[in-house]
Order: structure tokens, then C-alpha cells, then sequence
């Protein structure tokens, strides 16, 4: 009873945040973005509590394990991760990981992503002297 | 713990693989033991275990869950609460009157419930109270129980701890008898000191109780003769900002002389706690500085009355205890001194009980605040009382709203709905109404508690809130409520036939009519009795005030009497008779003094003193007495005080026969008796007891007059028979009978003549009447809860009339229209209307007469001196619902009733 309503809690506020979000858009929101991001250039190291390290230290931002995997299996529901588990290892008490690598539509989500900020910033006159875009 | 095998907390662990998905916890265990030892490693197993319990309880996401742990169907359940939501806005007014009513008694029940834990929760903070017991003693005479009360022997204790292998520890604990004048001797500020502040210890007291000190050591603060312990307020009543650990306090009068070194400070003492005092010094002081020098000559076994408290050891079965202090006592009674025919026996009183199990033998000065379990228990009554009447209102209220709803629920049937689904659904709705209710009833009763700690004299805390156990009896209580209340709506909502809600002619009745207005009777049953109690207390605390005494106690000053005189006979042996008769003869003459010169002045009318003032009964001696030459068991029970010279013309009493006090009479050799005496004693007449002699001791002492009977005490308490002894240097109260003087003119006289008969000693004074009128304190709070409580009830129990009727109202609203077209008129129509109301409120009426008259015959025989149950009793409260509840009613009625015909049948 107690446990349930923790959970019931702590579900109320999840819910909340997830209420937007449409699973057929592929469209990448800004978290969903540098965790694919991540993912590539993690390459064979790329699990949660790996990415959710490299996350903070590249930042500078503190994020949750559980938030990070959340993404990561929005990601995978999405077509835009795929995923398999690997070796267990002794640091971690002998568990495998689950090792998250980009699909083909993850890399073209990326390249539309970049592709639009990219389009972007090139129609923004005050920047465009400093030649950001080579 | 080493930091390399740091394992992460366990339950946050149970925790995690209680809900997360079986697919995932082989992965999410792994990066989290990951995480787990890279913080361990950079920073500390602390911080480790924290971020720990920060991931796991992240991963409370709807992705990570597994199937078992989401409610069944929450889809679903999304969307009752999306529907119960919208149709709280859609009706507003309706929606602020149930939430409204169920958080208000929600709100008072939830105060009540901390008032009555406060209570309850007397003395439970020292560490472990349950093996703390109190010593009683119960005296038998004769085969006759003849008292009980909480005093031991000063050896008792201490003995026990040798010889009892159960008992673990003692304290003794002495109150003492005589208030002191304390002085601060670097600022010769002085101040009166109640004696029972000022209490005398064992130096275990401290290790024993949890009574924490601010400053100073528990282990030594009290193992030094000349110690004093303080408490906070004391501290900054004598020393101001002033650190006063070390300082020197000069005790004169009282139990026990001389200066003392303040080695302790205790913070203030928790007001759930029985032992209350403000002055504490080692139990030695007493019995070899002080007046218990009786310790000394009777080797401690000596009749006293030492509060003895011992901790019992765990497994120890306490009957056992109990027949080997019995044993004790017998062993050790005093040939000669104690008297042959009377046996002591012991009971050992669990600490916790002493607060409201005390009955007979809490003395006020052992208990300064004696609970009362049947007011703890009308007050609980009262409360849930208040609580259901709330959840009547949200039945009746839900229930009257049903018409709105019958179309959403005939919508839903058609297209497949269950009727569990149904039921589901606005149970859920009652979840919702309850949990929004819960939420802000806590907030009402924040707003509420301070102001009943007014209303009852105490500061109150709202403890419960930061206690688990509390929470979860709140959510118990909140969703068995829900379950309660909306039960009955939610069958009755749910078992409409489809057809009859869709079709055009919409002849629904929802439920049962009879349940409702049988729950409304209840209600308007409830508030009536209040209202009648209310009344009735108030009536009684005014005719108490406005009662006759049979004395004058207006415009009378009391000046509190010198506690100790300058170069004065001093007592050492609170039992040794020389020293007390030098020590009053040289009192006497010191006081004889003073009212001469203190009468020397216009202002003045009459003075007097006395060992006690009228409104105190505490400190009172009770005695035996028999005429002169009767046989042994002819004695009776007599009050017993010690009167000046002119407190008959002082006071105003009526004498009957006989004389006063005159000044060539000898001390203590002449007495006045009241009516109620000469009766106790079978005198025929007041004349006849003139000059009779009374048997006091050894020797006779002359009855000299009789008095009118008079109310020494509040007129909750009968005429007692009453001795009243001449004592011309009875000087504890000097009371004063004031002219129309100017008061300060004559405070200022009789303040300066007390200074210079009386040097050293602290000037105080108090208003009779006002003093006694404090009596009836506790029943002004009573009246003013009371109060409180049947305008929230009559105020719930209109609210659940109104939705009655404006239910009704609507079902009716075509046969309304019908009659109008007919010629009705609208005074017609609301009679109408109001007709059924009124036959309900007249059953509650006819089954609340007997009540209240029982009730409140029942609560009158409290009083000796008693106003009686009138006619009024009935009419007023009678009267009073009547107007509400025709005020309520005809609102409504009268708005169908001026309603537009055309409206109502055109519809169709």
C-alpha cells in the first residue's frame, strides 16, 4: 500500500513531462540530441551510466542514470537506437550492460537536425560575418 | 565499513527490484553499482549511499516499471480523476460547501486529535518510562480504607534499592509546603515563591528524568548541600542576559533556609509533564538545613510525605515489587510514635498513568494539572461527531447533485459501461472530494490549534505532523472515508435504468429519500443538543456568579504574608512542638504590630488573617473532631482553619449566635462553627452550641458563636462543616476590606508599614474576587468549546438541509410550475414546500427533549449550587435551529416557488 503510493507520487510528476510528446515525430529535442550524440562517440562504451557520466562531464550538467536510460529507451521505441547487451564485468558485481549503438534513421535524425540549425544560423545576418560556416 | 567493499543501502535496493521491470534490472542494477563505487571512490560512502537513493528513486518512470506495479487499468483511472476534476469547477458553489464542510471537520477532528495525544502523552519522555512507577500508599484503619496518597517514608526508597533486587533505581522527590522569598543578593531583587515550585531532590533526579540542562553537569548539579538547579525562566526572572551558573540565590522562609549556588539550568520543563517546578535542591538540604529535621530523629521512617518514584528492573513482575515494600514498611513502623490500628499498603503507579488515572490521590501539588479522561473522552465523542456529520453532507450533497449527472451516467451505460465501472468512478470522485479536503483540513487546523491553546490555557504543538505513524493513518482515514461516503452515491448514482435518465420524461428518484432525511434528523438532533449544552453552561457559570456567598468578597485586597522574619526563632524540626510555639508566639507579636499600624490610616476598613482565603481548598486541613467526652468513634470530618481576630467583620459574615473573637481570648482555644457544623455535630440549635467544648487533641476548646453557612469554595462544591479557630498571628493571607478611598493611596500606606515590620520580604497582593471567580476557568473553557462546536455543527447541519432541499426543489420543479398554472400562490407553494422540512426538523425536536434533559440533569448534579432546567432549555435552542433552518428552507423554496411557469413546462 505505503510502496504504491510512492510510486503513484512520484509517477504523477513523470507523466506530466511526457504528456507531449508524440512517439511518431522523429524530431529531436535538445536532450534527445546530445544523447545520440553521445551514443556515437562513446561508440562500444556507450551504456547509461557511461553516457550519463560523459554527459555531465562534457556539460557540465548533473543528470540522473534513470532520466539518461529513460531517453535512451524513448530512442530505442523510436527507431533511432538500437541495442544489445554485453559481457558482464566484475565492476559491476558481474551484471552485463546493455551497449546502445545510433540506426541508420538515428544518424539521418542527426544530419536533419544539424542540417536545420545549420540552415538557421546562416540566415542570421549578424553572425554570418564571422564565417561560422566554412 | 572499508571503502572497497562498500556495498550500496539495502532497502533502497529492495526497493528498486520491487518495481522495476524483470527485462531491465539485471542492466539498471549493474550501471547503479557502477555509479555507487565511482562516487565511493571520489567522495565519500555518505554521499555514495545519498546519490544512491537519488537514482533509484529516479527511475520511478513509466518506462522502467514492471506490469504488477502500475494500478490495474490506470488509463482508465486518468480519466475518472480528469472527470471528477471538471465536474468539481462545473459546480463551483456546490463544490465550496462540501469541501468546505469536510475539510472544517476534518480540521477540528485533526485538532482534537493532537489535543487529546497531548494529553494522553504526559510523562512518556523520560527513557523508559514504563519501568518508572510512583509509590502510592494506601492507609487502612481498622479494616476501614482511610486515604491513599502519593507520600512515602524518606527511607522507603532508598531502602527498597538494597534490599528489592528488582528495583534498579529511586528518586525522592518534595515539593515544598511553604512559599519563600527568594533574593538575588548582587541586585536585591526579590520575589515571592510558590511553594510548590520549589522542590527538593535526589542527586538522581536529573539521570533519572529526562529533564535536560541548558548549562551544568546532570551527573554533579545536585551533589552538594548548598546546590540549586534553576530552571530557563528562573534564570532570566533573577540574572537577566546574565550568565548565572555559579551565582549565589538567598532562600528565606519556606522549608529550608539559606544561600545556594545556582550549579544547573534546566531548559523549561515540558508542560506534558507532571512534575512541575522551577527551584530544585538536593533532598540533604532539607532534613539537615531545613525544617525535616524529623528525618534525623526518626531514623527516616517517620510518617512524611516524600514523593518516591523507583525504576523497576525489565523482567520484574510488579505485585512482587509491590508485597515486598508492603513488607518493608512493616518491618520498619515506628512502636509508639505510628499508630497501632492503622496497616499500609503499596501500589506502584506506572508514571504514564499519573496524568488523567490519578483520580483521589493526585494531589494539585503532586499534579499541577489534573487531566480529565471524560472531558478527553466527550471531546473525542464530539469530534467524530463533527467528522460524520461532514460526510452526511457530502452523501446528501452528491446525492442532490445526481439529477446533473444522469445523463453522463445513461451516456455511459448505453455505450457499455459496468456498473463496477460505474461505482469505480465516483468513488474515485470521493477519493478526490476526500484527499483535497484532508489537504486543507491540515491547514484549518494549523489556524485552529493556537486558538484552542488559548481557549484551554495551554500552548499546544502540532507534534503529529512530523510523526509516519500519523500520515498513515491520515491516508487510512482519508480513503476509508472516501470508501464511506461515497458508497452509498456511488450505487445509487450507478443503478439508474439508462432508459429513464435519456428519455423525455426524466422521473428519477435517486435512492432512497428516507436514508437522507433520516441523516438530516441526525444532524438537526446533533445541533440541537449542543446548542442546549452550550446554553446551559453559560446559564450555570452566570448564575454561580451572580449567587449569593454568604460573604463579602468585593473590593477585598489580599496581601500575600511575610514569609520569614528577620532575627526570628527559626525551626529545624518541622515535628518538634518547642520550636514551633517560639516561633509563632514571636510571629504574632510581630503581626499584632502590624495591623495596628496598617489600621492607622482613613483608608482602611476592617483587617484581618488568616491561614487561607475562601477559594482555596488544596492547602486545607482536614481534621476529626468529637464533643468534649464523647466516645472514641463519634469523630467526624471537619474543615479546619486558622482565623484572625476580625475576619468575621471583615469578611461579612452573618453570626447566628454567640460572639466573635475578642481580644482577651487565649490562642487557639476558641472556635466559631458554620450551620453545616453544628449539624455534623447534633447540636439542635446554633444557641445551643454556644460555650459547648469540642475535644482537640488532648484538650477542650470552646465553641464561642456560630456563623451563617457560607461558600468558602466555588458552588460546585456543597457547605462542608466548617471550624474556623481563632489565631490571632495567623499571618499566611492579611486580607483587607477597602473603603472608597483611593486604591493607591491605601496600597502605597499598607505597603510601607509591610516594609518596615516585614523588611526583606516581597510586597504582593491580589483581588479577592477575582481570585475566586479563576475557579470557574475551566468551565468558561468548557462553555466557550462547546460553543464552538454547535455553531460549526448547526452550520454543517444547514448546509445538508440546503442540498436537500434544493434536490427536491428540482425533482418537484414541473409540479411547481403545474400548480402555479393552476392559481397557486407562491406563499402557497412555499408552504408547501417547506411542510416536509419541517416535520423532520419536529422529530428531531421531539427525540432531542429527553436528551437534553437527561444530559443535562446528568451534567447539573457536578453542582452542588445549581440553576435549574428550565422550559428555556428546550425553547431556546428549539427557537434557535428553528430560524436557521426555516431561513435555510425558505431561501430555496421560496426561489422555486416565484419561478417562472413557462420556464419549467415548456421544456417537453
Amino acid at each position: 500500500m505505503f510502496y504504491k503510493m510512492v510510486i503513484l507520487f512520484f509517477l504523477a510528476g513523470r507523466i506530466g513531462q511526457q504528456m507531449g510528446i508524440n512517439m511518431k515525430d522523429t524530431r529531436l529535442g535538445e536532450f534527445e540530441e546530445i544523447i545520440l550524440l553521445l551514443v556515437g562517440i562513446l561508440e562500444e562504451r556507450a551504456y547509461a551510466f557511461q553516457i550519463a557520466e560523459e554527459f555531465e562531464s562534457q556539460t557540465g550538467k548533473s543528470v540522473s542514470i534513470g532520466a539518461t536510460h529513460s531517453t535512451l529507451d524513448r530512442l530505442c521505441k523510436k527507431g533511432l537506437l538500437t541495442s544489445k547487451l554485453g559481457k558482464p564485468t566484475a565492476v559491476r558485481g558481474g551484471r552485463r550492460k546493455r551497449i546502445y549503438t545510433i540506426s541508420a534513421s538515428g544518424e539521418r535524425a542527426l544530419i536533419a537536425s544539424r542540417d536545420l540549425r545549420t540552415s538557421l544560423w546562416n540566415q542570421f545576418p549578424a553572425f554570418s560575418k564571422f564565417s561560422l560556416n566554412p | 565499513m572499508s571503502k572497497k567493499n562498500a556495498i550500496p543501502p539495502r532497502f533502497a535496493n529492495r526497493l528498486l527490484s520491487w518495481f522495476i521491470r524483470d527485462e531491465l534490472k539485471e542492466e539498471v542494477e549493474g550501471d547503479l553499482w557502477e555509479r555507487f563505487q565511482e562516487v565511493v571512490r571520489t567522495k565519500s560512502l555518505f554521499r555514495a549511499r545519498m546519490d544512491y537513493w537519488y537514482q533509484v528513486l529516479n527511475y520511478i518512470r513509466p518506462f522502467a516499471l514492471g506490469k504488477s506495479i502500475l494500478p490495474i487499468d490506470f488509463g482508465m483511472h486518468k480519466s475518472h480523476i480528469k472527470v471528477g476534476w471538471r465536474n468539481l469547477f462545473r459546480h463551483k458553489w456546490n463544490s465550496f460547501i462540501t469541501i468546505g464542510g469536510l475539510s472544517l471537520g476534518m480540521g477540528i477532528c485533526l485538532v482534537i486529535c493532537q489535543y487529546v495525544l497531548f494529553e494522553v502523552d504526559h510523562d512518556r519522555f523520560h527513557p523508559d518510562y514504563d519501568r518508572i512507577y510512583r509509590i502510592i500508599v494506601k492507609e487502612v484503619q481498622d479494616g476501614v480504607p482511610s486515604g491513599s496518597g502519593p507520600y512515602a517514608t524518606y527511607k522507603l526508597g532508598e531502602k527498597a534499592r538494597e534490599v528489592i533486587p528488582e528495583v534498579e533505581q529511586y528518586v525522592r522527590f518534595y515539593p515544598s509546603e511553604y512559599s519563600a522569598v527568594i533574593t538575588n543578593p548582587e541586585t536585591e531583587q526579590r520575589f515571592n515563591e510558590d511553594g510548590h515550585t520549589m522542590a527538593f531532590a535526589d542527586s538522581t533526579f536529573l539521570r533519572m528524568f529526562n529533564f535536560p540542562l541548558k548549562r551544568g553537569d546532570p551527573t554533579t548539579a545536585l551533589n552538594r548541600i548548598h546546590n540549586i538547579v534553576i530552571t530557563e525562566k528562573m534564570a532570566k526572572k533573577y540574572f537577566g542576559q546574565e550568565d548565572p551558573m555559579g551565582r549565589t540565590l538567598v532562600v528565606k522562609g519556606g522549608s529550608s533556609y539559606g544561600s545556594c549556588t545556582v550549579t544547573g539550568v534546566l531548559e523549561d520543563l515540558p508542560l506534558n509533564n507532571h512534575l512541575q517546578f522551577a527551584f530544585l535542591r538536593p533532598i540533604e538540604n532539607l532534613w539537615k538545613l531545613g525544617n525535616g529535621g524529623s528525618v534525623n530523629r526518626y531514623g527516616g521512617w517517620a510518617r512524611e510525605w516524600f514523593g518516591t518514584y523507583l525504576k523497576i528492573r525489565e523482567s520484574a513482575d510488579i505485585t512482587i515489587v509491590q508485597e515486598k515494600l508492603d513488607q518493608l514498611i512493616k518491618e520498619n513502623k515506628l512502636k509508639g510514635v505510628d499508630p497501632e490500628n492503622v496497616v499500609e499498603t503499596t501500589q506502584l503507579q506506572p508514571i504514564a498513568d499519573i496524568h488523567l488515572r490519578s483520580g483521589a490521590y493526585s494531589y494539585p501539588d503532586y499534579a499541577a494539572d489534573k487531566g480529565n479522561l471524560s472531558d478527553i473522552q466527550i471531546f473525542v465523542i464530539i469530534a467524530f461527531f463533527i467528522l460524520f456529520i461532514g460526510w452526511v453532507n457530502y452523501i446528501n450533497l452528491s446525492t442532490a447533485q445526481s439529477m446533473g449527472r444522469a445523463k453522463e451516467v445513461g451516456v455511459r451505460k448505453s455505450i457499455g459501461a459496468l456498473k463496477r465501472q460505474l461505482v469505480v468512478q465516483f468513488l474515485t470522485e470521493s477519493v478526490l472530494v476526500n484527499l483535497i479536503s484532508g489537504l486543507l483540513a491540515i491547514g484549518i487546523a494549523l489556524v485552529l490549534l493556537p486558538v484552542l491553546g488559548h481557549v484551554i490555557g495551554k500552548e499546544l504543538y502540532f507534534t503529529v505532523l512530523g510523526t509516519t505513524a500519523f500520515w498513515y493513518w491520515f491516508f487510512v482515514f482519508i480513503l476509508g472515508g472516501a470508501l464511506l461516503s461515497g458508497l452509498y452515491p456511488a450505487f445509487v448514482l450507478s443503478s439508474y435504468r439508462p432508459i429513464s435518465m435519456l428519455g423525455s420524461t426524466k422521473m428519477v428518484r435517486a435512492g432512497s429519500m428516507q436514508l437522507r432525511k433520516g441523516l438530516i434528523v441526525f444532524q438537526f438532533l446533533i445541533s440541537i443538543a449542543l446548542v442546549s449544552g452550550t446554553y446551559l453552561v453559560y446559564k450555570q457559570i452566570s448564575y454561580m456568579k451572580a449567587r449569593e456567598l454568604g460573604m463579602d468578597i468585593e473590593k477585598m485586597l489580599v496581601v500575600i504574608g511575610p514569609k520569614f522574619l528577620l532575627n526570628g526563632p527559626k525551626v529545624t524540626d518541622g515535628m518538634d512542638m518547642v520550636q514551633i510555639r517560639a516561633a509563632n508566639a514571636y510571629s504574632r507579636a510581630r503581626f499584632l504590630a502590624f495591623q495596628e499600624e496598617v489600621a492607622n490610616h482613613h483608608s482602611i476598613g476592617n483587617v484581618t488573617g488568616s491561614r487561607l482565603v475562601p477559594g482555596q481548598v488544596q492547602d486545607i486541613s482536614n481534621v476529626y473532631l468529637k464533643i468534649w467526652g464523647a466516645p472514641e468513634g463519634e469523630a467526624h470530618q471537619f474543615w479546619l482553619i486558622n482565623t484572625g481576630m476580625h475576619f468575621i467583620q471583615t469578611y461579612g459574615l452573618e453570626l447566628l449566635a454567640g460572639n466573635t473573637f475578642h481580644t482577651d481570648m487565649s490562642d487557639e482555644n476558641f472556635v466559631l462553627l458554620n450551620e453545616e457544623a453544628v449539624k455534623t455535630f447534633g447540636f439542635d440549635s446554633p444557641q445551643d452550641a454556644v460555650q459547648q467544648k469540642i475535644t482537640f487533641g488532648e484538650k477542650p476548646i470552646t465553641v464561642i458563636g456560630v456563623v451563617k453557612n457560607f461558600n468558602w469554595e466555588s458552588l460546585k462544591s456543597p457547605f462542608m462543616p466548617m471550624v474556623l479557630r481563632f489565631d490571632g498571628g495567623a499571618n499566611n493571607y492579611i486580607s483587607f476590606r477597602l473603603g472608597v478611598a483611593d486604591l493607591e493611596a491605601s496600597l502605597d500606606h499598607i505597603k510601607s508599614v509591610y516594609h518596615a515590620i516585614y523588611p526583606e520580604n516581597a510586597f504582593d497582593y491580589f483581588f479577592l474576587d477575582a481570585n475566586f471567580n479563576r475557579q470557574y476557568l475551566a468551565d468558561v473553557q468548557f462553555g466557550t468549546l462547546f460553543l464552538a462546536f454547535s455553531i460549526l455543527a448547526i452550520f454543517l447541519a444547514c448546509i445538508g438541509l440546503f442540498a436537500l432541499v434544493s434536490y427536491s426543489a428540482i425533482l418537484r420543479t414541473k409540479e411547481i410550475g403545474i400548480r402555479k398554472v393552476h392559481g397557486a400562490s407562491t406563499t402557497k407553494i412555499t408552504v408547501l414546500l417547506s411542510k416536509e422540512y419541517l416535520y423532520l426538523l419536529l422529530i428531531a425536536i421531539t427525540v432531542a427533549i429527553p436528551l437534553i434533559g437527561y444530559w443535562g440533569n446528568l451534567w447539573l448534579e457536578n453542582f452542588a449550587f445549581r440553576t435549574n432546567l428550565g422550559i428555556d432549555h428546550f425553547l431556546f435552542p428549539v427557537l434557535v435551529i428553528l430560524i436557521i433552518a426555516l431561513f435555510t428552507v425558505g431561501h430555496k423554496t421560496l426561489q422555486s416557488a416565484q419561478s417562472n411557469p413557462v420556464d419549467s413546462l415548456k421544456t417537453d
